[in-house]
């Protein structure tokens, strides 16, 4: 990246004052900056106050950011230079990749890559972009990078790139069901491609998607992503009898697992009849004395719920 | 000597977009924190007439989830730190009927490990930081006691280093001064009370706040409910 010789040794910045930091009288905690972050900085509000966008200004908005990659103002600052400049949209996609990795959790790279790919208009290659995401998601442990899915669900929207997407992620899927992000992005893509006209799902797609999520529920009770996504389907909650009627089969073995019982309790709190309700109630007394102690306040106000409930009939 | 702050509020409202969002600056990142920190900011200054509060309300409601949670922007994943940004904006908006107590606490509650600590989503690990990004929606919604508490204190005591005295995002790590605040105030919110309160909406010193004269309604009803319960 920037080489080591100082700025100020520069001939080409010969004609430029550095401008230091204004602090302000009374320095409260003042950051101990390197000379070469500092100096750069120095540089960088001077040619900022000028408003120069050439190439040594792009130069130098790249050894800021070298400096600290989260410095918004440079980003912007290199984003107008590039405009200015005429410069390719798709070179600095690759120096954004190269900075990517390092960064991955850098806001400002991904909001950088995005502005490039708008710039591209009709030029923009979405399956490049979506290519980008997979590597990021795959590099390092990374698969649940917020930054990388949003951009990755950006992409998906603005390209139209669905085809594929659930195959990919049964893929993540099988490498970590844990993957929430995984989750929540097949939810973004049965959502986007599967509604009807008014907003609701075809009874084929919501069963389809409940079996999805007890594919995973039965290798791992515990995972709480497949329950917190069969959610997102069950609706109303008294219309799945035979969803019903596994749970109750798996409390009977799974004695701890407390999403288990979670389910159970809101569904026999929906069918509302005198024996549902005390059902309801039964069960979390199960999560109180057992299965989630860790919430049993919570439990405790539902029970109290549904006792209410109870009393009112 | 009384110093009057002016402050152009067109900086902040002009960030406003069409679908009542807010850019963080002119560069043009849409995200929840945005939202957070105009509503925030113009608050105290009272001057929430500058943006068009019922878009940007409408906004947060559809980075609203199925889960009751929120995400940066409308599908992303439900995440701890974007929900305190959406909660504590409708907060401050007065619009907290748009929040879905029972569920949204039953998922923040849900963040709470075995190991005591707190997660930011489902199936990851516990940090320091979401003692405040979860507790803080929590308290707003009158909802701390859905916790384990003590499990939540112990977690973030062993998160502080014996020996320089700060607070790490989880036992052995270094420490910094933001998992120092959101430890402090974790456990502030969890009743050590020889800590002064902070407001778990404007991550503000509850005094300060009175002193402005900043409407709290939310620990007005805290207040109310507590009394009441007695």
């Amino acid at each position: 990246m920037a080489d080591e010789k100082p700025i100020a040794q520069r001939e080409e910045w010969a004609d430029v004052v550095p401008l230091p930091q204004d602090d302000g009288p009374a320095k409260i905690c003042a950051i101990a900056y390197l000379p070469d972050f500092e100096e750069s900085m120095n540089y960088f509000r001077a040619i900022v106050q000028r408003d120069e966008r050439s190439e040594r200004a792009l130069w130098l908005t790249e050894r800021v950011i070298d400096g600290n990659a989260a410095n918004y103002t440079a980003w912007y600052y290199r984003a107008k230079c590039l405009e200015d400049l005429g410069k390719d949209p798709r070179e600095e996609l690759k120096f954004v990749e190269e900075l990517a990795f390092d960064n991955a959790k850098n806001y400002q790279v991904w909001h950088h890559r995005r502005l490039m790919v708008e710039r591209l208009g009709d030029a923009a290659d979405g399956a490049a972009e979506l290519q980008f995401t997979t590597e990021i998601l795959d590099a390092d442990d990374d698969s649940k990078n917020y930054h990388a899915w949003a951009h990755r669900q950006w992409v998906l929207k603005r390209f139209k790139l669905w085809e594929g997407e659930l195959e990919y992620i049964e893929q993540l899927l099988a490498k970590d069901q844990r993957n929430n992000s995984a989750w929540n992005q097949r939810y973004f893509v049965v959502s986007n491609t599967s509604r009807r006209e008014d907003g609701s799902f075809d009874r084929a797609v919501v069963e389809r998607e409940i079996e999805f999520a007890f594919k995973y529920i039965a290798r791992s009770p515990n995972n709480q992503s497949p329950w917190n996504y069969l959610r997102g389907f069950m609706k109303p909650l008294t219309a799945f009898p035979s969803i019903v009627e596994r749970c109750e089969e798996m409390s009977k073995k799974y004695i701890l697992c407390a999403h288990v019982f979670s389910l159970l309790v809101d569904v026999y709190e929906s069918e509302g009849t005198a024996e549902s309700l005390q059902k309801g109630i039964d069960t979390c007394g199960q999560l109180i004395e057992r299965a989630d102690i860790m919430r049993c306040k919570y439990w405790a106000y539902r029970k109290e719920q549904l006792e209410k409930k109870v009393a009112a009939l | 000597m009384q110093r009057t702050l002016f402050l152009d509020c067109s900086r902040v409202s002009g960030l406003q977009k069409e679908d009542g969002s807010f850019q963080g600056d002119e560069w043009g990142e849409v995200d929840t924190r945005f939202s957070y920190c105009a509503v925030s900011c113009l608050s105290l200054l009272g001057r929430l007439d500058a943006i068009d509060t019922a878009k940007a309300t409408e906004f947060l409601v559809r980075c609203r989830n199925f889960d009751g949670a929120f995400g940066c922007v409308p599908d992303a994943e439900s995440h701890a730190g974007q929900t305190f940004c959406c909660v504590g904006a409708l907060a401050i908006l007065n619009a907290l009927e748009h929040v879905d107590a029972p569920l949204l606490c039953w998922w923040l509650a849900e963040r709470q490990v075995k190991a005591g600590g707190l997660n930011g989503r489902p199936e990851k690990l516990p940090d320091v930081c979401y003692s405040w990004w979860v507790l803080s929606a929590l308290r707003i919604l009158h909802r701390v006691e859905w916790i384990d508490k003590k499990a939540l204190s112990s977690f973030i005591l062993r998160c502080q280093d014996p020996d320089k005295g700060g607070f790490a995002d989880r036992p052995g790590d270094m420490v910094d001064i933001f998992h120092t605040f959101f430890g402090l105030a974790g456990l502030r919110f969890l009743g050590d009370t020889s800590l002064a309160d902070v407001d778990p909406a404007y991550a503000l010193p509850v005094p300060t706040l009175r002193r402005m004269n900043i409407a709290l309604p939310w620990l007005d009803e805290e207040a109310r409910l507590a009394a009441t319960s007695t």
